[in-house]
């Protein structure tokens, strides 16, 4: 038999002004099953909630509701109070009075009615409340940080710092991502390179670490706490552990006309190779594309030089699975394709560069050993015109959105170009300049009025290459309202910054959200910026909007803090919502298979002792089971219910209402 | 309809083992009853008229039946229709089932197994046409005032029995225990009167909703003439209008309920 | 509520629409909280019941309400793309199509069910909905008694 207590709380006048409280009390005392009915002036107090406590002990209650303030409020508290006096926290239930009910009517009649209307059905839904338990869900205390960048190189090292093992996959040869190619970082000039190959190093070294370069994730299956990720280790051809990356192999290799992507085709590679110098690991990978062994089946010669003998043209993809209890996602960016503007060459004129380009001619390491020297015929250019704003902000043909870091590398770019040559003239064309960060504003300052960057507010409508190989630059300067023609010998264009190509795949695998754009979507905007709307699955960097360094690194760290978090227990606890199968009713017609958004109910194949398959039903993996009761509405039999919104919880609500 | 062609497919395929019964029509006193079939020696007595309405996949559920599979089972287009959905919906696979197909104007389409038929029904029947009396009927239902179509409908729920033979007619009805037999909570009243009807009725139609091959054996088995096809036509031209969806010709279709649209229609929310 | 009370409330001049809500946890619920918060005043007659998505809403908890006597229902859930559990809406938004044309052709007037998105930053929206919805059922007058979807006093 039911024993319920039923607390009416005043809120002070909050309530007690619309809502007659004690007639409310009044009428909940004479309801079937309810022995203890009180009204109290602040039931959140210590005072409050020490009445429910001991109404809990002394009245042996099997279930308390209080009528107080909205559940989003207060229903923490009261289901830990419930719970200190030994109830099941979920035996307590919470009627809305304050703002489903007196600060929304003023008729004092109206307002008592539908109050007692909300403690009825409230009364009626927690006498079949059952006793609902945390579920606990074993964590695996590994991370896995997919993507080899500033973003995914900091989490991994955080999370490695923290005492947890990580596995770190990369798909391209070499950790270090798109910093490893800048030459100086904004705003304060330091080398891109010396102060990440640091850290490159660093994380290569960590005996929490595992890299594994030159690797995709290929499947993930799982939930928070138990993700078992397939990763393909793609052929290496270079058995690492034999290589000691003497570099005797890519000298020989006959192949040498590959363009390098990591000088973003301004210098070309060889088929075996290293991306640069500083890579990490420094053991070359065969490029099956372009080695002569491999397509052809003649050559060979790096097998001949190798002193360790480390080739082996036999190697072949592999599959490795790992598992890990956290997935953080730091997949990055790639730039924009301009060829998709045609004023500025449609990518076409070599002289009409990007930004990646323009970093690699300026770096120190780079194919022109850090002159700027044009593509067409290694002359040092007098003239640079950047384009800002190339593709971002443009609806139509390129992307909606700012880029967000094209202000600031322009100015660095105009700002390295001056340093390297001092009669040169650079001069941007920009939509605004957006510099809000940390010595940002400084920073284009500093562009302008110490080193003599000329900007121009203004579009560019034309860029085309005359006879005499000048690049013309036509263009509209909005500030002095007319028209401006540049005879140029270097444009740079900086264009948007997009994500990853293949990310909506990975997305798809993972089980995450992308917008518009193709950006990873954070679970909350303002609130929960590096979740995302699967537990367990953290973003870092630039896979979720267009961001700088900083701005990556510490996002990256917030990531890697979510993980740690999630592995200082051994065990996760859950709120005990979840979908349950009754499996002697299933028809395994699989409707709720295919509704449910998390991919939780999945077939469960019944046997007899002997181990033959009598039967399938479906069967909800509560780890994975978010709550939303999708499954119930379209299972036509009843054959599932969800915890803490039966069928018998809803319509027994239905019923009271009559 | 050249039955000898039927009765000779049926025997062979009995006499080979591709099917171990074949269910289909044999005649009992001037009526078309079902037969089922398990030795080629009886293929003599299949018939096949326009007076076989009866959907045969019905017997697919009957778990007595089960150890007869792979069954044969004579089957128009609309129950052709069912069979690929109860494919879609687990409830039978490839290797369960044998059709022998018949078209609406009697044309025999020999042995078919069910991805042929899924073949076929795109092929030749991809434009089944709802019943055009049925369409007649209902627009003038919906021109009614909304209390001249509850009068229509409390008159017409008034003379349910709750028998179920809708339910036992239909091969979609496959659920174990129904809905209406649950008791913990009672969702619907088995009290054959008012509400009880009504909630009967109206969930029996939905939970056919985007499954319903719009074959008419509920309402010929209905007792009381209770006009169900209204009911079911009425879901299936929402289903195919608003989300494009006609079922029973894919096996791996989505469920209409149970999978969505982004650009679902939504005009009539606030 | 004893019948000679349900009679009386039921008569045309004092007629008060009993309107019963299905709504979602996470934004139409936390919006009717929002509507408390921001004081925004709105007709008694509406009374809340809470699921954790209107992907949970089974066709039958309509017709209960509605076999209940209930004067007019309401469902009310994220706008699309907003789903906390991201498509739970979009499962629902099917099942009302379906059954809001059904159930006007067996004789509930669509003017007795209503469906909206409401979000939790709407409060003002929800106190129009409701508002609106019971200016609506006011006008149209109580469900009539003998529609078959309801509960006979004999049933």
């Amino acid at each position: 038999m039911a024993r319920v207590g039923v607390f009416i709380c005043h809120c002070g006048e909050n309530i007690g002004r619309t809502v007659d409280c004690p007639a409310v009390t009044e009428a909940a005392a004479r309801l079937p099953g309810v022995v203890e009915s009180v009204d109290y002036k602040y039931m959140c107090s210590d005072p409050g909630q020490q009445m429910i406590k001991d109404a809990i002990k002394e009245k042996k209650l099997s279930g308390v509701v209080v009528a107080a303030c909205s559940p989003r409020m207060h229903e923490p508290t009261f289901r830990r109070a419930a719970a200190e006096a030994g109830l099941n926290p979920f035996l307590l239930e919470m009627a809305n009075l304050r703002e489903h009910c007196s600060w929304v009517h003023e008729d004092r009649g109206e307002a008592t009615a539908k109050a007692i209307d909300l403690v009825r059905i409230m009364v009626e839904k927690v006498k079949r409340n059952a006793k609902l338990h945390p579920i606990r869900v074993p964590v695996e205390p590994t991370a896995l940080v997919i993507g080899g960048g500033i973003a995914g190189i900091q989490a991994a090292l955080d999370i490695a710092d923290g005492g947890k093992k990580v596995v770190l996959v990369e798909r391209s040869p070499s950790l270090g991502g798109h910093m490893a190619r800048l030459s100086e970082t904004f705003p304060t000039l330091d080398c891109s390179q010396c102060i990440l190959t640091p850290r490159m190093v660093e994380v290569a070294a960590h005996p929490n670490v595992t890299i594994m370069t030159y690797a995709e994730v290929a499947k993930v299956d799982g939930f928070v706490g138990n993700f078992e990720v397939t990763i393909r280790q793609k052929a290496r051809y270079v058995d690492p552990a034999t290589c000691t990356g003497c570099g005797t192999c890519y000298q020989k290799c006959p192949s040498k006309k590959i363009p390098s992507e990591f000088d973003a085709g301004l210098a070309n590679r060889t088929a075996i190779y290293t991306p640069f110098p500083q890579a990490v690991p420094n053991k070359p990978v065969i490029d099956a594309q372009h080695c002569l062994m491999l397509t052809e089946g003649k050559c060979g010669v790096c097998a001949k030089v190798c002193p360790t003998g480390a080739i082996n043209f036999e190697d072949t993809d592999r599959e490795v699975t790992v598992k890990v209890g956290a997935i953080v996602v730091a997949t990055g960016f790639e730039l924009w394709d301009h060829s998709a503007y045609g004023e500025y060459g449609a990518g076409k004129i070599e002289d009409v560069i990007d930004g990646f380009q323009f970093e690699r001619l300026a770096s120190a390491g780079g194919p022109t050993g850090g002159e700027i020297r044009r593509p067409s015929d290694g002359k040092i250019p007098k003239t640079v015109v950047f384009i800002q704003c190339c593709g971002s902000r443009d609806e139509k043909r390129g992307v909606p959105y700012c880029s967000k870091i094209c202000c600031m590398y322009t100015a660095k770019h105009a700002i390295l170009y001056r340093h390297k040559v001092h009669d040169g003239r650079a001069i941007v064309f920009y939509m605004d300049v957006r510099a809000g960060g940390k010595g940002y504003d400084e920073f284009v300052r500093r562009a302008i009025e110490a080193d003599g960057a000329e900007y121009v507010r203004g579009r560019v409508s034309r860029v085309y290459r005359r006879a005499d190989g000048k690049l013309i630059v036509r263009g509209a300067d909005t500030l002095a309202g007319q028209a401006v023609t540049i005879e140029a010998d270097l444009v740079v264009l900086a264009d948007a910054i997009v994500p990853r190509t293949g990310g909506n795949e990975l997305a798809q695998m993972l089980g995450i959200a992308y917008d518009t754009n193709g950006f990873y979507s954070e679970a909350h905007p303002k609130l929960r910026p590096v979740e995302t709307a699967t537990a367990g699955v953290f973003l870092a960097g630039a896979c979720q909007s267009p961001k700088d360094i900083p701005d990556s690194v510490a996002q990256a760290s917030a990531a890697a803090a979510k993980a740690l978090g999630l592995f200082s227990q051994p065990e996760l606890e859950r709120e005990p919502i979840v979908a349950r199968v009754n499996e002697e009713m299933c028809v395994h017609c699989r409707a709720c298979i295919k509704a449910c958004p998390y991919g939780a109910i999945e077939d469960y194949d019944i046997k007899d002792r002997k181990g033959n398959v009598v039967r399938t039903v479906a069967r909800v993996n509560e780890g994975v089971c978010q709550g939303c009761g999708t499954c119930v509405a379209v299972c036509r039999s009843g054959s599932i219910d969800l915890d803490g919104f039966t069928d018998e919880q809803i319509l027994v609500q239905i019923a009271t209402l009559e | 309809m050249d039955v000898d062609r039927l009765r000779q497919d049926a025997a062979a395929v009995l006499a080979d083992g591709r099917a171990r019964m074949v269910i289909g029509f044999r005649d009992r006193a001037g009526d078309r009853v079902p037969a089922f079939i398990t030795d080629a020696e009886q293929a003599g007595e299949l018939l096949y008229d326009e007076a076989c309405r009866q959907n045969l996949a019905a017997y697919l559920k009957k778990a007595e039946l089960k150890r007869f599979r792979p069954v044969a089972i004579v089957a128009r287009p609309a129950v052709m229709r069912s069979l690929v959905l109860l494919a879609a919906e687990a409830q039978v696979a490839d290797e369960d089932v044998l059709v022998l197909g018949v078209s609406d104007d009697q044309e025999y389409h020999g042995i078919l197994d069910l991805a042929a038929t899924a073949a076929l029904l795109n092929e030749k029947y991809a434009e089944m046409p709802h019943d055009p009396d049925l369409v007649k009927r209902i627009e003038e239902i919906s021109a009614m005032t909304p209390e001249e179509r509850s009068g229509f409908w409390t008159e017409q729920f008034a003379r349910c029995t709750r028998c179920y033979a809708c339910r036992a007619a239909c091969p979609m009805c496959y659920c174990t225990q129904c809905i209406v037999e649950k008791n913990v909570p009672q969702w619907i009243s088995t009290a054959a009167a008012g509400h009880g009807n009504y909630a009967w009725n109206i969930i029996r139609a939905f939970h056919l909703a985007g499954r319903c091959t719009e074959c008419g054996a509920c309402e010929a088995a209905c007792p009381q003439g209770i006009p169900l096809m209204l009911l079911n036509v009425v879901l299936a031209r929402d289903v195919e209008e608003e989300f494009g969806v006609k079922v029973g010709y894919d096996a791996e279709a989505e469920p209409v309920i149970g999978s969505w649209r982004e650009d679902d229609n939504e005009d009539f929310i606030r | 509520m004893t019948q000679a009370e349900a009679k009386s409330t039921e008569s045309a001049e004092a007629f008060e629409p009993r309107i019963v809500a299905f709504v979602c946890n996470w934004c139409t619920y936390a919006g009717a909280d929002l509507t408390g918060t921001s004081r925004i005043q709105y007709a008694a007659n509406v009374r809340i019941i809470k699921l954790p998505c209107t992907g949970r809403i089974d066709p039958l908890f309509i017709l209960k309400a509605f076999e209940g006597g209930a004067d007019a229902v309401l469902v009310s859930g994220c706008h699309p793309g907003d789903c906390h559990y991201t498509s739970g809406n979009y499962h629902a938004r099917r099942r009302w199509t379906l059954l809001r044309n059904l159930l006007a052709f067996t004789g509930i007037d669509p003017r007795r069910l209503f469906f909206s998105w409401v979000s939790a930053a709407e409060g003002q929206k929800f106190a129009d909905l409701i508002n609106d919805i019971t200016g609506t059922v006011r006008d149209a007058g109580p469900f009539d008694p003998t529609n078959p979807a309801r509960r006979q006093p004999w049933t």
